[in-house]
C-alpha cells in the first residue's frame, strides 16, 4: 500500500478525478476518525457525504484536500493539466470550503474573493495588495455569478449567512479548481438559498470539476449529488444512487 | 485507552491539588525565612519611610530644573517609542515563522526558543550590553528596549497568530497562497487588532522600563533619578518622579482612549 503525504495527481484516460483507497486517519494519540475509506468521483461528478457528526466527514474532506495526512492509504487526484502534486496545490487547483467558510471577516468581500487568485499573482504584487486588473475583473465576474457584485465593497462580517456562503463560492470560482471539497457549507441556509448555492456548484461541475461535499439535508443531497456516501464511525456504511433511493430509505440508514 | 473511573479521576485530582498546595506553601515559608522577613523590621522601617517622605517634600519646582527633566523625559518616551517600533517590526516576521499554524515545523520551535532566550534578559541588561557596544546615551537604551520588545512581543504575536480561526488559514491556503501571502491576506487582517493592542501594551510597559535605563548610562530621565538618589537630593528626585508619573498617566490614558475608540474587541480572534 502506498503512503502519501499529499494527494497524488496525474492525468490519464482514467475518468476518475478523485480516488481514495483505504484511507485511515487518527489524530495524534486520539482514536481513529477514518478506519479505511474508499471513495471515487468521476470528472464533473458530485458525491454527497452524509452521516452523524463525528462520523468522519470533515476529516475525510481534509485528507482529500491534502490538509491532513492519512496514516495509511492513498488519495489520487487527476486533473486535466498534468503537473506534480505540489504544483497543483500551489496553483490553488484544490478548492476547499470549510464548514464556517474561512472568510477573512475584517476584509471586504472583493478582497476575500481576490484571495482565490493568489496563486496566479506575482508574489510581490500580492504582498502590496496590488492585484492585476484582469484578476479584479475575474473576481467581480464571480461575484456577479453569485449575485453579490453590489456588495463587493462591504466587509465580509457585515453580510448575512447566505451571502457569506456565496462569497466562499465566488472565491472558489476564482480559484479555477480542478476538484472542490466543501464541508457542510450550506447547513445554515434555508432551502431556497441552499439550492441557489448548490446550483453554483453545479456550474463548476459542468466545467468538469469533481466535487465532494458534506451535507446533512438528505433532500438537497438527493437533488444535487449523483452519489450519496453514508459514513459512520469512520467507515463507508453504504453508497447509494439517488435515482433509485428515497429520502426515507436514506434516513433509515442514517439512524442505523 | 480505557476511560478512567469518575472516582479514581477525582481522587487523583485531589491528591494532586493537595501536593501542589503543600509545595506552594513550603516555598512561601522558605522564601520568608531566607529573605529575613520580620514585622519588627517593617515597623522600624516605617519611621525611615517618614524621614524619606519628609526629605522628598516639597518637590523642587525650579524652572531650569523642570526644563532639564522635561527634556530627559521626552528622551525617555522617544526611546520607548522607537524601541517598541523597532522591536515590533522585527517581532512580526519572526512570529509568522514561530507560529505553529504557519511556520515551518522544524524552524518554528527554534525561533520560539530564541525568543524565549531574548526574553529572559531584562531590558536593563540589554541596555548595558549596548552601552558597551555603542557607548553611553539614548541609542544604547533604545536598542536594549528593542531587543527586549522583540522577545516579548514575538511571543504575544505568535500566540495571536495561533489564535486565528484555523478554517480561515485552511481556506486561504487551499488557494495556493504562500506563507507570506497567507500572513498578509488572512492572518494580519484577522489578528490585526490583537497585534496592535499588544504593541500598545508593550509601549506603555517600555515607557516605565526606559525610565530606569539611565541607571546604566543608557539615556533618558533615569540618569537624573540615579544621580539625585546618590547625591541625596531628594527634592529634585521628587520633581523627577512627579513628572514621570504625569507622563505615564497621560500615555496610559491616551492608550485607553485609542483602545476604546478603535479596538473595541481586541484580543485573540475567537473561532467561528
Amino acid at each position: 500500500m502506498t503512503i502519501l503525504a499529499a494527494p497524488e495527481m496525474e492525468t490519464s484516460a482514467n475518468p476518475l478525478a478523485i480516488e481514495a483507497r483505504g484511507v485511515r486517519f487518527a489524530h495524534r494519540g486520539g482514536r481513529e476518525t477514518l478506519a479505511g475509506v474508499d471513495l471515487s468521483v468521476p470528472r464533473g461528478g458530485a458525491v454527497a457525504l452524509l452521516g452523524a457528526s463525528g462520523a468522519g466527514k470533515t476529516t475525510l474532506l481534509k485528507v482529500l484536500a491534502g490538509l491532513a495526512t492519512p496514516r495509511t492509504g492513498a488519495v489520487t487526484l487527476r486533473l486535466p493539466d498534468a503537473a506534480s502534486p505540489a504544483a497543483h496545490r500551489a496553483k490553488g487547483r484544490v478548492g476547499y470550503i470549510p464548514q464556517h467558510l474561512g472568510l477573512v471577516r475584517a476584509r471586504r468581500v472583493l478582497d476575500n474573493v481576490l484571495a482565490g487568485s493568489l496563486a496566479r499573482v506575482a508574489p510581490w504584487r500580492a504582498m502590496l495588495g496590488d492585484f492585476p486588473a484582469d484578476e479584479v475583473d475575474a473576481a467581480l465576474e464571480a461575484l456577479d455569478a453569485v449575485g453579490l457584485r453590489a456588495k463587493a465593497g462591504e466587509r465580509a462580517s457585515r453580510l448575512s449567512g447566505g451571502e457569506r456562503q456565496r462569497v466562499a463560492i465566488a472565491r472558489a470560482l476564482v480559484q479555477r479548481p480542478g476538484v472542490l471539497f466543501a464541508d457542510e457549507f450550506v447547513s445554515n441556509l434555508d432551502a431556497v438559498n441552499a439550492s441557489a448555492v448548490l446550483d453554483h456548484v453545479g456550474r463548476l461541475r459542468r466545467e468538469g470539476v469533481a466535487v465532494v461535499m458534506a451535507l446533512h439535508n438528505v433532500e438537497l443531497a438527493l437533488a444535487h449529488a449523483d452519489s450519496l456516501v453514508v459514513l459512520a464511525d469512520g467507515r463507508v456504511l453504504d453508497e447509494v444512487d439517488p435515482a433509485t433511493t428515497s429520502a426515507e430509505e436514506i434516513r433509515c440508514l442514517l439512524r442505523a | 485507552m480505557p476511560a478512567p473511573g469518575v472516582n479514581g479521576d477525582s481522587d487523583a485530582r485531589r491528591i494532586g491539588l493537595a501536593l501542589t498546595a503543600a509545595t506552594l506553601a513550603g516555598i512561601l515559608v522558605w522564601s520568608l525565612l531566607d529573605v529575613g522577613f520580620s514585622f519588627s523590621r517593617l515597623a522600624q522601617g516605617a519611621s525611615n519611610l517618614g524621614t524619606l517622605a519628609h526629605d522628598l517634600f516639597p518637590p523642587d519646582l525650579d524652572p531650569d530644573l523642570m526644563a532639564t527633566l522635561a527634556e530627559a523625559l521626552v528622551e525617555t518616551v522617544q526611546m520607548a517609542y522607537l524601541g517598541t517600533v523597532i522591536g515590533a517590526a522585527l517581532a512580526l516576521p519572526l512570529a509568522v515563522v514561530a507560529a505553529r499554524t504557519l511556520g515551518p515545523p522544524l524552524v518554528a520551535p527554534v525561533v520560539r526558543k530564541l525568543l524565549a532566550v531574548i526574553r529572559t534578559i531584562p531590558s536593563l541588561l540589554w541596555a548595558l550590553v549596548f552601552v558597551i557596544m555603542v557607548g553611553l546615551g539614548p541609542l544604547a537604551g533604545t536598542l536594549g528596549l528593542a531587543l527586549y520588545t522583540l522577545g516579548y512581543l514575538g511571543k504575544l504575536f505568535y500566540e495571536a497568530i495561533e489564535g486565528v480561526d484555523p478554517e480561515v488559514i485552511e481556506a486561504v491556503r487551499s488557494t495556493g497562497a504562500s506563507r507570506w501571502q497567507l500572513a498578509r491576506h488572512a492572518i494580519l487582517p484577522e489578528a490585526g487588532n490583537a497585534l496592535l493592542s499588544q504593541a500598545m501594551f508593550v509601549f506603555e510597559y517600555n515607557v516605565r522600563a526606559s525610565s530606569i535605563l539611565g541607571f546604566v548610562g543608557a539615556g533618558g530621565i533615569g540618569f537624573y533619578l540615579f544621580r539625585y538618589m546618590q547625591l541625596f537630593e531628594y527634592r529634585k528626585l521628587a520633581t523627577a518622579l512627579l513628572l514621570l508619573l504625569v507622563a505615564v498617566l497621560l500615555i496610559e490614558g491616551a492608550g485607553g482612549l485609542v483602545r476604546r475608540r478603535f479596538l473595541p474587541e481586541a484580543g485573540p480572534t475567537p473561532a467561528a
